[in-house]
């Protein structure tokens, strides 16, 4: 969890730096991208917490969710269909989902304590 | 690669995301389409003319106030012929003076075609609201004075009625041909008859005469009407 919440500070400190942008078109995409990553970081803390961590499934599934809602956000866009409502719903959902688990675990493991 | 090494990398990778994602929606820069930029140059357009009214007023006032000023410190000025210009001036822009000047000469009669079967022969007859409206497409136009057959049309006293098959200008009434004058640009005040989507263009295709001629210079006489107020204060 500490790692994490470390590792994004980081990241956004070493962005906010190196002098490089995103054009505002492609930011709606990107936006999918990073919902998706988030959902990626999210599951894998919880998978970590129920020792089902698998680190091939962690990183395919950051790169491949993140890189699939931004081709499929595209055509959508691009076909009339506004599909990136589809992504946000998806991984939203399982991003509370997660969120919810990880909360009952921690929650389970103080009192067992 | 460990498990937290994994971990911290892709945490960083989306931080960096994230990052990239505040600096390209905070920049401060907007897309906009060719539409709405054109619109925006308009706008910019309009608002820089605006500007450049609103200084040359500022001038215009600012040399009325010097002006006045020296009229009041200057003892050899003499404060008659001050005023007396001044009123020259107030009566001109109000109306009270005959004005010379290019402009057009409008002439506006019934039509002549043949009615239709069960058409309204309304429509080919001239009626107060086409010469009000044609009188708004010359004001629009830039027109500086406006007589209706000899009749001086001002802002705030004319009137232009119907009284059944003739027209009442300033308290008189007239028969078709109606003769509107104006002084102005001549080039616009005849384009505001003659361009496409003008009143004066619906008017001709119901079948109204209307014909524009531009004069170098037309006559236009004062208005002749008394103007009082009984509710101004």
């Amino acid at each position: 969890m500490l790692i994490a919440i470390v590792g994004i500070l980081l990241g956004i400190l070493l962005g906010l730096y190196i002098p490089f942008e995103f054009s505002t078109i492609s930011s709606l995409y990107i936006s999918v991208g990073i919902l998706a990553a988030i959902d990626s970081i999210i599951g894998a803390l919880r998978a970590s917490l129920e020792n089902k961590f698998d680190g091939v499934i962690f990183i395919t599934g950051f790169f491949v969710n993140a890189i699939m809602a931004i081709l499929l956000s595209f055509l959508g866009d691009k076909l009339g269909v506004p599909i990136y409502y589809a992504a946000i719903f998806v991984f939203g959902t399982r991003l509370f989902n997660n969120i919810g688990s990880i909360r009952r675990y921690t929650i389970d493991r103080y009192r067992g304590k | 690669m460990s498990k937290k090494q994994r971990f911290l990398l892709l945490s960083v990778l989306l931080g960096l995301m994230i990052a990239l994602q505040i600096k390209a929606l905070d920049s401060g820069i907007k897309y906009l389409s060719i539409k709405e930029m054109y619109a925006q140059s308009i706008e910019l357009e309009s608002q820089k003319s605006e500007l450049v009214q609103l200084n040359s007023k500022v001038e215009e006032l600012r040399a009325q106030i010097e002006a006045y000023q020296t009229a009041k410190d200057d003892t050899d000025i003499d404060y008659e012929g001050f005023l007396k210009s001044e009123i020259e001036l107030t009566k001109e822009t109000a109306g009270l003076t005959r004005v010379e000047g290019p402009g057009v000469v409008i002439i506006v009669t019934d039509g002549t075609r043949e009615l239709i079967e069960d058409e309204d022969p309304n429509m080919v007859l001239v009626h107060d609201i086409d010469i009000r409206a044609m009188v708004d497409d010359l004001r629009n136009a830039g027109a500086e004075a406006i007589a209706i057959n000899g009749q001086r049309v001002v802002f705030n006293k004319s009137n232009i009625q119907c009284t059944g098959p003739t027209i009442k200008i300033n308290d008189q009434v007239f028969a078709p041909p109606y003769i509107i004058e104006a002084v102005g640009d001549r080039k616009f005040l005849e384009s505001a008859i003659n361009a496409p989507g003008s009143f004066s263009e619906s008017l001709r295709s119901w079948g109204v005469f209307v014909e524009v001629n531009t004069s170098i210079s037309v006559t236009i006489p004062a208005y002749e009407g008394f103007v009082s107020y009984e509710y101004l204060n």
